[in-house]
């Protein structure tokens, strides 16, 4: 968190309270169960975001897992392969664990396949697992780990359940801080999953912490090279809607399958699109049509079926089609080009910007939401005795956050429950989403802005908010958002000092 | 893609019909000749629905494009299909848009190069709620035989009314192809959709798209294939795409690939095959009969002419089954009161449902409604109500139908057995006559299809036959049966302008959720009110037509009995001078009629059992 309205941030305010129930709980037989989970807690606070990958049955949660990683540890398959619910975690050594139901996790060996990592179960009956555990030394795990869920909506009605289950837990709070949701298209389904969630829990995904992800974008509009564009347009529609805004920060098209590719382009695939570019260009019209005729069929286009189907897998159909008409049209000229067109065309940067500034640059606001919502739980359970210094702690901590109250005016704006103008919502918008990083960005002034312009112009939207607040007619809501709008650039006219 | 078959088999029952219809003038049957002449009209006319139903974004458009083999519906990457699209044959391209007008619909020309108008999502028209669908005649060689397609909005789409749409138009639906994306295996709330489709019994096959994108497609089809083996009739994996790169560069190996052939080949077995045969068998069905019908005079004259003693007990017995006929024609008939007393517990009964299942929908709404704010809440849960309300609606008209049906049964049965005690009378009367059977008794009337929506002010009502299909008199729904937008389940997609449940104020909430409430009861008593509307005329045209139809059979049933009875007085009347010739005459005429039933016999042998047509 760069922004501090407080002396002491609100991790450590939160911290400082999980400390107090702990010594609350301490030496207490009776409540080893509590002190467990505030153990846990406490090492949560210190652990990277904890981000869960969530959406229907085959919308591509592992590839875009692997994507994000820029390996393939989590399999992918056109069955339901995710079977459970997978953490992947950054470990200093590589190994996999298995968490029984009510047991502690224990090492298991492992397969590392093509496809990714395949750890043996060993003993455990896949009933009786409560979740895997993959770490792996990875600079992206170290900074967020990603959780793997089965897919939504799947015929096998328990797996979806898993995911639920994991999510949306009875009685306690979510164990991820945020939530990436998958859609090949939004679905009334899909609003449904994310409704299902909404509730004043922190943790569960709602618009402050979750992003959706138009997954498989390269399929829409039948796979065609200019697929990307549409999907980008359809993305944009989505974000406008405000059913969804209700569920997301925002929408991102991600082609998964040809992120994951441009990180594994090796030379020689490199050669193999040069061949297939090369080729005559009747032939490769002929087999490009359609994935069988591509992987099958027996027509001279520079390169041989086994590493046909091996392209197929790795690129997908319009992957192989982008990646051979950017080699002929001399757009790219060596793999190290290929690579990074096709990244960029995958829209995979786009979506780690957005879960740099909407996830990563909040992390200690989503974890000590995330936190307290689960001190919460853990409190209404408590004796009544403690229950009341507690809950009083509680409170003080969540009133006096300003990042919290941020995060209320954010929902609040989403709702469309203030009444604000069209200007000053995006205004607010901009600067409590922190969609950019530097202040100029989130002021919506030009990068070039020198220090005095800026200062003087937070000044003047200072003293315009707290104008706003005094407006007579102005309903209770608005005038706390007007409140908490002056008070977040009081706070970055401190920061420059 | 005319299959070999298809035009003989109508040809022989057109034949059939016309041999059936010259005999019934000649022997001055007019009635019996109109009858034989509308079935024989509608089996010319009549079109084969097919409903095209998938969720969200699946290659619904596209398929239909690929199966008509022309570009006729917009489609587009981003924007679903709004509105039901139905494709039928034309001479030229054409379409209509129905507009609602009032409180009807009525229809517009379009021009078919303006369709994205009207149909697409993000099209001008499309979106204001006032387009109810799209009617499309295309020349295309796959529609020739009298395959319609229908393509409705997604089911599962941002504010979808779910399936409703799909269920409500099975009534009109001869078939349902289910489409889904060969990317992924069939999703639970899928394989419901395509479950409940399938349970009333009409072909239903599972096509999966876009094969050409899908690697994996061979392993998602077999999987789904599996999935609905139980109930669907076929399993098909296609391209819409390649099936069009190979259309456009005359590629038929392209086109073999594509899968597209295969959906038609199972369409024309399946619906257009099946349809014309039943229609075959129903034309024959009513020769036959007729055949009997005519011959009845002639044998019973025959048998006075040979016993000329036993002629005037003939006749006073022959007189008792007239009378017995003329009131089964006449007011007294027990039928029209059953029609009646059927028809006015019907239209009860349903009301009172439909204003059931609405308090129902209220109380899930007002409850609801206790449990969010309308001022953050609404925007997500309005769909769901709305989604509550069209489900409600599709409920209904399956009721409403199944109801007609059952009550139209109820008179047929009555009718029959009434009419079975003239035919009884007369056979007692007159023991040397074959069969006698003055009227089409064969199976009651079937009338399923009955509870076909109106459009406007016009009834689409469909008295449609199965029973080996006897296709009703009278009827064919207009057009393409776009009956399926269903005024009251579109009238239920309106969003409703609940801009005061934005309030902020918090001690406003109840105010606010007292407002919410009112909402959602307005929409619930509009949708109750269109639909309430719209099913009692359903009813009573019904009730019009069971009855039109009923008193044609009594009218044909007094008019074979007249002639009976007729030619055993004249044969009674004369003088035994030419008593030989005409005996001569009579056998010649039964002889050729004899020969019409024959022809008639075989037909349905040779269609009847599935062979595959002539």
């Amino acid at each position: 968190m760069n922004v501090r309205t407080g002396p002491v941030p609100l991790l450590d305010r939160v911290r400082a309270l999980v400390a107090d129930a702990r010594a609350v709980c301490a030496d207490d037989p009776d409540r080893s169960e509590a002190s467990e989970a505030l153990r846990a807690l406490t090492s949560r606070l210190d652990e990277p975001l904890r981000i869960a990958v969530a959406g229907r049955v085959k919308s591509g949660k592992s590839t875009l897992l692997n994507a994000l990683v820029g390996e393939p540890l989590a399999a992918a398959d056109a069955g339901e392969c995710t079977r459970f619910v997978t953490w992947y975690r950054h470990g200093a050594v590589y190994r996999t664990l298995v968490e029984p139901r009510g047991g502690a996790p224990v090492s298991v060996p492992f397969r590392r396949a093509a496809d990714g990592v395949h750890p043996d179960l060993g003993g455990y009956a896949p009933d009786d697992v409560e979740r895997l555990i993959v770490e792996w030394p990875s600079p992206v795990l170290a900074s967020s780990t990603l959780i793997d869920t089965p897919g939504l909506g799947s015929l096998t009605a328990s797996l979806g359940e898993r995911t639920t289950g994991f999510l949306v837990p009875d009685g306690s709070a979510s164990p991820a801080d945020a939530v990436v949701y998958l859609a090949r298209h939004l679905h009334a389904h899909d609003v449904r999953f994310l409704e299902a969630f909404r509730d004043d829990d922190a943790g569960r995904p709602d618009p402050i912490n979750a992003v959706t992800v138009l997954a498989r974008a390269d399929e829409v509009g039948a796979g065609r090279v200019e697929a990307m564009e549409t999907a980008e347009r359809v993305a944009q529609r989505y974000r406008r809607d405000p059913q969804v805004r209700l569920l997301c920060q925002t929408v991102v098209p991600v082609a998964g399958l040809l992120a994951l590719g441009a990180s594994l382009l090796s030379e020689d695939d490199f050669g193999a699109f040069r061949r297939l570019a090369a080729a005559d260009t009747e032939a490769i019209e002929a087999v490009i049509v359609s994935t069988d005729r591509f992987g099958g069929r027996e027509v001279d286009v520079g390169i041989p079926l086994d590493l046909r189907a091996r392209l197929l897998e790795r690129y997908g159909i319009f992957g192989v089609r982008l990646a051979r008409e950017l080699v002929r049209s001399g757009a790219v000229r060596n793999a190290g080009e290929l690579a990074g067109e096709l990244r960029r065309r995958s829209g995979i940067g786009q979506l780690n910007e957005v879960l740099a500034s909407r996830f990563g640059a909040r992390a200690g606001v989503l974890k000590a939401r995330a936190a307290l919502t689960a001190l919460g739980h853990l409190i209404r359970a408590a004796p009544a005795s403690d229950r009341v210094r507690l809950a009083a702690r509680l409170e003080e901590v969540e009133a006096g956050a300003h990042e919290l109250a941020e995060q209320r005016v954010l929902l609040a704006l989403r709702t469309d429950a203030l009444d604000l103008g069209d200007e000053e919502t995006v205004e607010v918008e901009r600067l409590l989403e922190r969609a950019g990083t530097g202040t100029a960005a989130r002021l919506g002034l030009d990068d070039d802005t020198d220090r005095a312009g800026v200062t003087e112009e937070i000044v003047t939207r200072v003293k315009r908010w707290h104008r706003r607040a005094e407006h007579p007619l102005a309903s209770a809501l608005t005038v706390d958002a007007a409140r908490v709008v002056a008070r977040s650039y009081e706070g970055m006219l401190l920061e420059l000092g | 893609m005319a299959r070999p078959g298809t035009a003989s088999r109508r040809e022989l029952a057109a034949r059939l019909a016309e041999h059936g219809i010259a005999a019934a003038e000649a022997f001055g049957r007019a009635d019996l000749a109109r009858r034989l002449s509308v079935l024989d009209e509608q089996g010319g006319s009549v079109v084969a629905r097919v409903l095209v139903v998938g969720e969200f974004k699946q290659g619904k458009t596209s398929l239909v494009n690929a199966l008509v083999g022309a570009d006729v519906c917009p489609v587009d990457p981003d924007a679903a299909t709004l509105v039901p699209v139905a494709v039928g044959w034309g001479p030229e391209p054409a379409a209509v848009a129905l507009v609602a007008a009032g409180n009807g619909v009525e229809s517009r020309p379009v021009e078919t190069g303006a369709l994205r108008d009207w149909v697409v999502e993000n099209g001008g028209r499309a979106a204001d709620g006032a387009v109810r669908g799209v009617e499309v005649r295309w020349p295309s060689e796959a529609l020739r035989d009298g395959l319609a397609f229908v393509d409705l909005p997604d089911a599962g789409g941002l504010g979808s009314f779910g399936g409703a749409l799909a269920v409500a138009a099975l009534a009109s639906a001869d078939a349902v192809l289910f489409v889904s994306d060969a990317g992924q295996e069939l999703t639970a709330s899928e394989l419901r959709l395509a479950r409940r489709l399938a349970s009333g019994g009409l072909p239903l096959a599972l096509v999966e798209t876009r094969t050409d994108i899908h690697p994996d497609w061979h392993r998602v089809a077999a999987a789904d294939a599996m999935h609905v083996a139980r109930f669907a009739g076929a399993s098909f994996a296609v391209s819409s795409e390649v099936f069009g790169k190979g259309r456009a560069g005359g590629d038929e190996e392209l086109v073999g690939e594509s899968g597209i052939p295969e959906v038609l080949e199972w369409l024309g077995v399946e619906v257009v095959e099946g349809l014309d045969r039943r229609r075959a068998v129903a034309v024959a069905r009513e020769v036959e009969l007729t055949a009997r019908a005519l011959a009845a005079p002639l044998e019973a004259e025959r048998a006075a002419r040979q016993a000329p003693t036993e002629a005037d007990g003939l006749a006073r017995r022959l007189a008792g089954a007239q009378e017995e006929a003329e009131r089964l024609r006449s007011a007294a008939g027990r039928w029209r009161q059953v029609l009646v007393d059927v028809f006015a517990d019907l239209s009860g009964d349903l009301d009172h449902d439909l204003r059931a299942a609405a308090r129902g929908a209220l109380r899930r709404s007002e409850a609801a409604v206790d449990g969010l704010d309308p001022a953050t809440d609404w925007a997500r849960y309005e769909p769901e109500l709305r989604r509550d309300v069209a489900g409600l609606v599709a409920d209904h008209y399956e009721n409403l139908e199944a109801r007609i049906v059952a009550a139209g049964e109820r008179v047929a049965g009555v009718f029959t057995h009434d009419a079975g005690t003239v035919r009884d009378l007369v056979r007692d009367a007159c023991p040397q006559l074959s069969p006698w059977t003055g009227v089409a008794l064969g199976d009651p009337p079937s009338l399923r299809g009955a509870a076909r929506h109106r459009v406007g002010g016009q009834v689409l009502t469909l008295l449609r036959s199965s029973y080996g299909g006897a296709l009703m008199a009278g009827f064919v729904g207009g057009v393409l049966g776009l009956a399926v937008a269903t005024p009251a389940i579109l009238a239920a997609g309106v969003a409703l302008g609940a801009k005061g449940l934005r309030d902020e104020n918090r001690r406003q909430l109840a105010q606010r959720r007292a407002e919410a409430k009112a909402a959602a009861r307005k929409l619930v008593d509009d949708v109750v009110f269109t639909t309430a509307k719209d099913s009692r005329d359903t009813v009573r045209a019904a009730e019009r037509r069971i009855r039109d139809f009923f008193a044609a059979r009594a009218d044909e049933l007094v008019a074979s009995a007249s002639a009976t009875l007729r030619a055993v007085r004249e044969a009674n009347d004369r003088a035994a001078a030419s008593s030989t010739a005409r005996l001569r005459d009579i056998e010649a005429e039964l002889g050729r009629l004899d020969w019409l039933r024959e022809r008639s016999r075989d037909v349905r042998t040779v269609l009847g059992e599935g062979a595959g047509g002539p």
